[in-house]
């Protein structure tokens, strides 16, 4: 990642900031799902302002490109801002990319949370500014007061000590997770949902991932599909590129009706495996109940015995 | 265009080859009624020694599949070569295809779905012309296929002028109308493309699509609209879409709403909403409804041919206007 340059970091938050909430891919499920983002904010002591588009209706999306992209715009430029969260992920970030105003973004760095869909502006605010970003929670990921106070945690401090560790079973103080190669590896962490990355191939907004510690995760998606586009990141190249890879939560994953018998870990444990690649499988980030915030373009080491992503520097400029 | 590599016309008593570089055959038997109606057309069969591997949706391990891919190929007795089926599973070959000895044994080669992930590659790295046509388990489903089939295999003279199949039902008709206008205009070039989701496949990789000035082609099935929205969406990011001489998009069976098998939403628009915004204003012509694709009735597109595609409201005419074999 040496090509990409210093990165441009945010001011770390603390309470009583003021936090904008945004919907730049679908409109939430339902309307109690922002009531409840509302209260999730405010519960963790900042002060909740809501997008304008974020329950408009485009079809899938929460209004047209040109309100989600207003709402991200008015929140990064206005002054009064400190931060940024999305309420939910579902599909539709991939057609602002175009239309981010990346020198505003630039001139106004701030903290941008978001997860799933969402990881396609992560990554192509990244690409385009060097701006780190945390991926996840989306508001609506967060369902317990774990989740809810590592999130708060993770936003007021320097969070240099940070650590996402797999978990054993109850019953054991043995290493159980599943696991390729042995040792630590240190790298520039990215955080992406599988799909969302594969949006970026080809396009001007894929990072360089030469080197990275590549975290992956995904929700409600076939075996085949997430084979197949595992495949295209070993076809590309880029699964040579990185240091080491950190599965999260694939909930929901599985044959969902299709006829592929091998399990999506299966297919992947085999590509690493051929490539002699690190990887950790079962860290807690992704949709789960204790998912934890994934710093997304800072330098972390990946120990495969420990089971554990930790970081060497903090997500903020302080 | 002038290096365009073609493959010799089938003739009766030629061999033709069958590998499964992708998924396997459901049932075994399924083959013979291949080979019956092969015999009908009097070709003699050679079957890959790994056809009926099974792991899972992959015939085979990667080693299996590129050993039948290598050895049919090279075999000089073997004039065609025919996929049994799609599925998944093509693309992991691509690093590891000898594209050099496929170049100096042109040959026909016919798939479509997952082996748009092979069609593409081949085309691209040798020059040959390809065959985006019926699997060598389909292409006797329907009389309209065949016709397309035998004329794309047995005659050297271009496809020409291309006609919609005869309705079945007239007082049912299928959706989507077979020339759904998109976008009117007049295009020509070579033709290129595939499946969608195998498109998708190859971006980033050294295989990625080459559409500046052709006629591309796409087609999808069982995918929510809002997945082909994402598709398109990365090719329009890509700059795959506005420099293609025209778009053909076919039937896309199973791409209603909540068809797939993956995530749904609960709000949702039709895939004519996502094709209307996403290929609707690129100043080029496009249509949708064409049938080829995953539909039991298909026409074969020869990629690398020069084709024609005349797009207004009132009329929508596509012609293939070169010959695809020797």
């Amino acid at each position: 990642m040496s090509a990409r340059g210093k990165v441009l970091k945010p001011p770390m938050l603390k309470k009583g900031d003021r936090v904008g909430l945004v919907c730049p891919a679908s409109r939430p499920y339902e309307r109690s799902i922002l009531v409840k983002a509302i209260a999730c904010v405010e519960e963790m002591g900042f002060v909740p302002e809501v997008g304008k588009s974020v329950l408009n209706i485009n079809g899938y999306l929460a209004g047209t490109d040109q309100e989600r992209l207003q709402d991200l715009h008015q929140f990064f430029a206005d002054p009064k801002i400190a931060g940024i969260f999305c309420v939910t992920g579902g599909y539709g970030s991939l057609r602002l990319l175009d239309g981010l105003d990346y020198d505003l973004i630039a001139r106004n760095p701030k903290i941008f949370v978001g997860a799933d869909e969402i990881t396609t502006l992560m990554l192509g605010i990244f690409s385009k500014t060097n701006l780190v970003s945390c991926y996840g929670p989306n508001l609506d990921q967060i369902s317990s007061a774990e989740a809810l106070k590592s999130f708060q945690q993770a936003m007021t401090s320097p969070c240099k000590d940070w650590q996402l560790s797999a978990s054993s079973v109850d019953w054991t103080t043995r290493s159980s997770w599943l696991t390729n190669g042995a040792g630590k590896v240190t790298g520039t962490v990215i955080g992406a949902n599988l799909n969302a990355l594969i949006s970026l191939m080809g396009t001007p907004y894929m990072p360089d991932l030469t080197d990275a510690i590549l975290c992956l995760d995904d929700i409600e998606e076939r075996n085949d599909s997430l084979d197949r586009w595992f495949t295209n990141l070993a076809v590309s190249g880029i699964l040579k590129k990185v240091k080491g890879l950190a599965f999260g939560h694939f909930s929901g994953c599985g044959p969902r009706g299709s006829r592929s018998v091998l399990s999506w870990e299966d297919l992947f444990y085999e590509r690493l495996t051929e490539l002699k690649k690190v990887a950790c499988f079962g860290l807690p980030f992704g949709d789960s109940p204790n998912v934890l915030p994934l710093p997304l373009g800072i330098s972390g080491v990946l120990s495969v015995e420990q089971g554990t992503l930790s970081f060497t520097e903090s997500l903020f400029d302080i | 265009m002038n290096n365009l590599i073609k493959p010799r016309a089938l003739k009766k008593g030629d061999l033709v080859g069958i590998i499964a570089p992708s998924s396997p055959a459901a049932e075994e038997s399924h083959v013979e009624f291949t080979v019956s109606w092969l015999d009908k057309l009097g070709l003699k069969v050679k079957l890959g020694k790994n056809v009926f591997c099974q792991r899972g949706d992959h015939a085979g391990t990667e080693q299996e599949r590129l050993e039948d891919l290598h050895n049919i190929w090279i075999d000089p007795q073997v004039t065609a070569v025919f996929s049994l089926r799609g599925g998944n599973s093509s693309v992991g070959l691509l690093p590891h295809i000898d594209f050099e000895m496929l170049k100096r044994h042109p040959k026909i080669f016919m798939g479509f779905s997952d082996i748009t992930g092979l069609l593409i590659a081949i085309h691209q790295q040798t020059d040959m012309v390809v065959f985006h046509g019926p699997t060598a388990g389909l292409f006797f489903e329907s009389a309209y296929t065949f016709h397309y089939f035998k004329k794309a295999v047995f005659k050297r003279e271009p496809l020409g002028l291309i006609v919609d199949p005869i309705p079945v039902n007239i007082w049912q008709p299928q959706y989507p109308p077979t020339r759904v206008v998109i976008s009117e205009g007049f295009g020509k070039g070579p033709l290129t493309g595939g499946s969608l989701t195998l498109i998708r496949q190859l971006m980033g990789t050294p295989y990625e699509i080459q559409t500046e000035g052709k006629i591309l082609f796409i087609e999808e099935v069982g995918e929510d609209p809002h997945c082909v929205d994402r598709m398109l969406t990365q090719l329009l990011l890509a700059g795959k879409l506005q420099k293609a001489a025209g778009i053909l998009v076919g039937e896309c069976v199973d791409c209603r709403p909540g068809s797939s098998h993956r995530r749904r939403f609960n709000i949702n628009q039709s895939l004519e909403t996502v094709l209307r915004d996403r290929l609707g204003k690129l100043g080029i012509p496009v249509v949708f409804g064409l049938r080829f694709g995953h539909g039991s009735e298909k026409f074969t597109l020869p990629l690398g041919v020069m084709a024609t595609l005349e797009c207004s409201h009132k009329d929508v005419r596509f012609r293939i206007d070169e010959g695809a074999t020797l």
